[in-house]
Formats: C-alpha cells, sequence, structure tokens
C-alpha cells in the first residue's frame, strides 16, 4: 500500500513541478466549448438543449488529448521498467496512474463546467446531475482510453492512433454521460441513466486495469 | 498451413460455384417481395455482408485468445490477415443498406440503431487495421491488435446495447421493419447459399491473405539477417 | 544463483541467438560483449523477465522466473541503457521515490558522486550527471545488477566510481551482469561473446 500511495504522490509531484500540462486542457475545453456557438449560432434556446452534448463531446476530446501523456513519456524514459521491479502488481500500477489520470483531467473539467453551462444559459437544475455524471464518465474514459494510450507506446504516429482506437470504446459512456443530463432536462427521471454510466464504468475498471497491463507488457517486452 | 496449401485450388472452386449458384438462385429464380418488388434481392448480399462482419469479428476475437493465451505465431497472423476482409464485409453491409435504404426508406442514410453499431464496427476494424501497421515490428503490431480485438469484443455488446437505447431515447420508432415476421423459403434459400458462399470467399481469402504474410515474413527475416552481417 | 539453460531469443520474427546457456553463482561479474544489433540488450530485458524466450529457461535460485515474476523482480535492479529520470525532478527526488517503490531501506547512503547538484532538475543537468543519478537506483540491496551499457557518457571519476559500487556488490555477495565496449578489469569477471550464438532462422510458422 506504501509502494501504492508513493507512485500516486509521485505522479501528482511530476505534475505539481510542470502544471502547464493541466492548464492546457483546462483551455483546450473551455476554447472549444466557446467555437460551438460560433458555428451554431448563438440561439439560447438551441444552446441549452445541445449544451450537455458539447460539453460531453469536448470533454472526451480533452481527455483524448490528455491520453498520450499518461504513459509515452514513463515508456520512452524506461520508468516503466523501473515501475515494473517494484513488489506492487502491475495492475495496481496501473490503477494509481490512472487514478492521478483522473483526478488532474475529471477535476478541472468538473469544475469548469458550471461556467460553460452559463455560458449555454444551461437549465440550472441539470447541473448538478452534469458534473456528477462527467466525474463518474471520466473516471471510465481514463480506464478505457488508458488501454489505447499503453497500446499505441512505441507505434508512428501514436497520438492519431490513440485516438482511433479508444473512441469506438467511448461511445457508451458519450451516450449515457449525455443522457443523463439531456433527461434531466426533459425532467424526466434519470436515475436509470445514471445507475447505467455506473455500472459501465464499474465494468471499465477491470477492463481498463487488465488491458492496460497486458499492452504495458508488450510494450515492454521487445 | 501445410494442409491449406493443396485445399486452395478447390476450395476456390467450390467457392466460385457455389457463389453463381446463390446469385442464380436470388437473382433469377427467387421472387420478388410484394412490397418491395425488385429490390428485395439487395438483401442477398446485404444480409451476408452483415453476417459476415460479425462472424469475421468473432473469428478474430477467438484466434486473439489463442494468440494472447499461447503466444501462437499463426492465430496472430490469422487475426491480422481477417481484419481487412471483415473491414470489406462490414463496408459491403453499410454501403448495400444504404443502396437499399434510399428506395425503402427514402433516405439514403439513417441513424438507426442497427446501422449505428455496424458503422462502429467498421471503426473498429479500421482501428485494429491502423493498429495492425503502426509498428515497425509487425510481431508487435499483431499482439498489441490481438488485445485490442479482445478489448474491442467485450465491449461489442455494450456498444450495441447503448446505441439501441440511445435510439429509443431520440427516434422512436420512426424505422420501417424490414423483413415481416418469416421469410419464405423460396427467399431463404438464395440468402443461405450466398451465405456459405460468403463464408467460402473468406476462407479463400484467408488462406491466400495468411500464406502473403509468412512470406513477407520470410522476406522481412532474411533481409534483417543481412543486417545483422 | 541465475542459471541459464539453452536460451534461444527472438526479436520481431527473426532468431537473434539460441543455444546459450550459463550459470552465475553469488560474487560473480559477467560482462556481455558482441557488435551492435547481436542481442545484447534483448538478453538483459529476458533475464529481466520483460520479454519471453523464444525457449530454454532462466531460473533464480532454483525456480524459473516466470513463476512468480513480481517475487523475483524484488531481487533484481534494471538499470534501462538511458538513465530512467524525469526531467522537472532533481536526483534527491527520484532516489525518495525509488526508495519507496524498490523498498530500499532507510539510510542507505545515495552517494553518487553529484554533491551540491543533488538538488537542481534533471533538465539543468550534464548527460554524465543524468547517469550518475540513475545509479541512485543501485542503492539497494537487491541482489541481482542487470546494467545496460552503464559506462556511456560517464567521465573517469565516474567509472572509477561505477566500478568500485559494482566490486563491494559483487564482495557482498551480488551478481552483475552488464554490457559494455570497454575492456573490464576485475576479479571474478566472465567475458560472454554472444557472436557465437547467433543464428539466423525463420521463426514464424
Amino acid at each position: 500500500m506504501t509502494i501504492f500511495w508513493a507512485i500516486i504522490r509521485h505522479e501528482l509531484k511530476l505534475t505539481a513541478r510542470q502544471p502547464g500540462d493541466l492548464l492546457l486542457i483546462v483551455s483546450f475545453f473551455l476554447l472549444t466549448t466557446s467555437l460551438f456557438p460560433l458555428a451554431v449560432g448563438a440561439e439560447p434556446n438551441l444552446l441549452a438543449r445541445i449544451a450537455p452534448g458539447i460539453i460531453w463531446v469536448t470533454a472526451l476530446l480533452s481527455v483524448l488529448l490528455s491520453l498520450p501523456r499518461l504513459w509515452e513519456p514513463d515508456y520512452n524514459d524506461g520508468s516503466i521498467e523501473i515501475l515494473m521491479l517494484s513488489a506492487l502488481p502491475l495492475e495496481l500500477i496501473v490503477l494509481a496512474k490512472v487514478l492521478v489520470h483522473w483526478l488532474l483531467t475529471a477535476l478541472p473539467l468538473a469544475l469548469l463546467t458550471p461556467l460553460v453551462a452559463v455560458m449555454f444559459q444551461l437549465d440550472i437544475q441539470a447541473l448538478p446531475l452534469m458534473v456528477g455524471s462527467l466525474l463518474l464518465g471520466v473516471a471510465a474514459l481514463s480506464l478505457l482510453g488508458s488501454i489505447g494510450a499503453a497500446l499505441a507506446l512505441g507505434a508512428r504516429s501514436g497520438t492519431v492512433l490513440v485516438a482511433l482506437i479508444s473512441l469506438p470504446l467511448f461511445i457508451p459512456i458519450l451516450i449515457f454521460g449525455v443522457s443523463i443530463a439531456d433527461m434531466a432536462l426533459m425532467s424526466l427521471p434519470s436515475e436509470g441513466a445514471f445507475l447505467i454510466l455506473a455500472a459501465l464504468t464499474l465494468f471499465a475498471l477491470p477492463v481498463g486495469i487488465l488491458g492496460t497491463a497486458w499492452a504495458l507488457r508488450l510494450a515492454v517486452s521487445n | 498451413m501445410a494442409i491449406a496449401n493443396p485445399c486452395l485450388p478447390w476450395l476456390a472452386l467450390l467457392t466460385v460455384a457455389c457463389l453463381i449458384w446463390g446469385l442464380y438462385l436470388s437473382l433469377f429464380a427467387s421472387p420478388a417481395d410484394y412490397q418491395q418488388s425488385e429490390t428485395v434481392r439487395i438483401m442477398y448480399v446485404h444480409v451476408p455482408s452483415a453476417w459476415m462482419a460479425l462472424f469475421i469479428y468473432s473469428v478474430m476475437a477467438i484466434a486473439s485468445l489463442v494468440a494472447v493465451i499461447w503466444r501462437h505465431p499463426l492465430a496472430e497472423i490469422a487475426a491480422q490477415a481477417s481484419a481487412p476482409i471483415g473491414a470489406a464485409f462490414t463496408f459491403c453491409a453499410l454501403v448495400t443498406g444504404s443502396l437499399w435504404g434510399k428506395p425503402m426508406w427514402g433516405t439514403w442514410w439513417v441513424w438507426d440503431a442497427r446501422l449505428t453499431s455496424v458503422l462502429i464496427l467498421f471503426f473498429i476494424y479500421l482501428a485494429h487495421m491502423a493498429l495492425t501497421s503502426a509498428f515497425d515490428d509487425p510481431a508487435r503490431g499483431r499482439r498489441a491488435a490481438a488485445i485490442l480485438c479482445l478489448v474491442g469484443f467485450v465491449n461489442v455488446p455494450i456498444i450495441k446495447f447503448s446505441v439501441e437505447w440511445w435510439n429509443t431515447l431520440h427516434q422512436p420508432a420512426s424505422v420501417l421493419k424490414l423483413g415481416g415476421p418469416s421469410i419464405h423459403a423460396d427467399m431463404l434459400w438464395p440468402l443461405l447459399i450466398m451465405a456459405l458462399a460468403f463464408k467460402l470467399i473468406y476462407l479463400c481469402l484467408l488462406i491466400v491473405r495468411m500464406r502473403n504474410e509468412l512470406m513477407a515474413a520470410r522476406v522481412r527475416n532474411l533481409t534483417a539477417a543481412r543486417a545483422r552481417g | 544463483m541465475l542459471k541459464v539453460s539453452d536460451l534461444a531469443c527472438m526479436r520481431g520474427e527473426g532468431c537473434l541467438f539460441s543455444g546459450l546457456s550459463f550459470e552465475l553463482k553469488e560474487g560473480q561479474v559477467m560482462h556481455l560483449v558482441g557488435s551492435n544489433g547481436i542481442g545484447k540488450s534483448s538478453l538483459l530485458r529476458l533475464l529481466a523477465g520483460f520479454s519471453n524466450p523464444l525457449s530454454g529457461d532462466i531460473e533464480w535460485q532454483g525456480e524459473n522466473i516466470h513463476q512468480d515474476l513480481t517475487r523475483y523482480r524484488q531481487d533484481l535492479v534494471f538499470l534501462p541503457d538511458q538513465a530512467p529520470l524525469k526531467k522537472q525532478l532533481c536526483p534527491d527526488d527520484h532516489l525518495n521515490f525509488w526508495q519507496r517503490l524498490l523498498g530500499f531501506k532507510d539510510g542507505v547512503s545515495g552517494d553518487v558522486g553529484l554533491g551540491k547538484v543533488s538538488d537542481l532538475p534533471t533538465k539543468m543537468l550534464s548527460s554524465g550527471q543524468r547517469r550518475r543519478s540513475s545509479f541512485l537506483l543501485l542503492t539497494g540491496t537487491r541482489k541481482l545488477w542487470l546494467l545496460d551499457e552503464p559506462f556511456v557518457g560517464l567521465d573517469s571519476q565516474g567509472v572509477e566510481m561505477l566500478l568500485e559500487k559494482i566490486e563491494q556488490h559483487r564482495q557482498d555477495g551480488g551478481i552483475i551482469i552488464l554490457t559494455s565496449h570497454i575492456a573490464l578489469d576485475m576479479p571474478n569477471c566472465t567475458v560472454l561473446s554472444l557472436t557465437e550464438f547467433t543464428l539466423t532462422q525463420f521463426v514464424v510458422s
């Protein structure tokens, strides 16, 4: 357990010493969401209706953008081999790293969502659900995306490849994530969708951890 | 592979025979639908293609499982060789579906649950092919693709389920249901023959592609040996 | 004790070497030599359990290393050919993290001759200093050291220091396998040339 926390602290320290990376995602999220009114028109009713979808798609793209940084630096500088020398099973090392990744993407996105929601005239009663679904859904995105990031290690054009691999896996999360807020907007009960999103996240936990561990073992094997 | 090679010419012959028979049955011998008239004949290409799209992905998943567990190189190559064939059948299913949709629904494309999930399956095939070919070391690409194939395989039912859920939320039953409750034997037989023909096409292409890949690996190996001096 | 029997190694689709057997006891050093691309690094990665041999066995203390890889790795330090450092962290940070990660006992001196620069971020260090920082991995009590080109980038004092470290570890009953293009003059050191084991053979199918 000490090793688990040591990895988490190490990862947090890495980001703390280089906070620019965090800012990058945050700015991307804000900038991309503000493109939509410019493209589809600033009609308040329209914006309020499509706001959950826009926030979710942009959050998804932000996660995608941050994924190459999850494993690639460790792979390139050989840290991954050092991590694998520890007494902690690789699966738990993956869990620690993904946990930090989730913390450092989901939290900023969730904090910014109220701001974007105001800009889109989103109904205030849908906001808590929107933030909650993001926190939950981004965990699943981190887990599933981690597989793609690990599989693309050592490949040519890794970034595009990560997107190509991860996006089909992201689709269910997107569908249920958006529909939670959508249903709240239509004053329909959204517990069902929320539970399904939670189930998907729970399912993504073993798949993401085992898939990533497999992919990492493959990546160091040559 | 030693058994497969001598079989190939016979298999090819059987495939052609089966295909001609199936095409004759479906294009000339079978009746036109009372509602859809002649356009129903698209079904004889469309439905077997869609079946093949799923069938080949399942074959790839099994091959990948064998590759991951027993590290069998032939299984990896089988999965690699299958992917483009599967993608082609999936594309064929999408295109024929679209062509069929125009006279039936009046539009080339609808975001109907089935079409959308087949489209996503097509994307997964593309990702698989891209990953296979993204490495300088082909063996590495094949192994990475095997992991992706398995991860995709457990996700396909979930994607299908979520797309259907999404569809009922957004488009409640706007799409015409096709085929009706049962299909007449005059139409079923050509369909089954065509499905068999498509399976045989797959088998032939698979053997040829695997043979190609093995030869390419041999060439790469000889080149690598020369680089080592 | 490390025992390797009839080992064959694959890289990509081809075979690098085969029929490799050797045995190393406590207090022995093995120096791997051979021209570029012959498979020295690949052998080290095989020995660290990162890749699987095409055939043959690697046994540590009488047990195949793939039986319980996590346990075997706890007796092992693997030093990659490039220093596994993070640009924004200083050598002290690295030592701190590695001590926790690899379960090194506290209080082991991490003196690798970095002196005053040990609290500067890695991005400000020279390649020789980075190489020295990576030797902080060698501060624990893990028995088996696998060092991939550890002498690259070091000045003469650095080489001297590493040689001392290796000799000390050897006397403490450690086993060291390293690759290097410089000739090593130390007791109990076997030189293994991979050239004799190379083989060009088609493996796939």
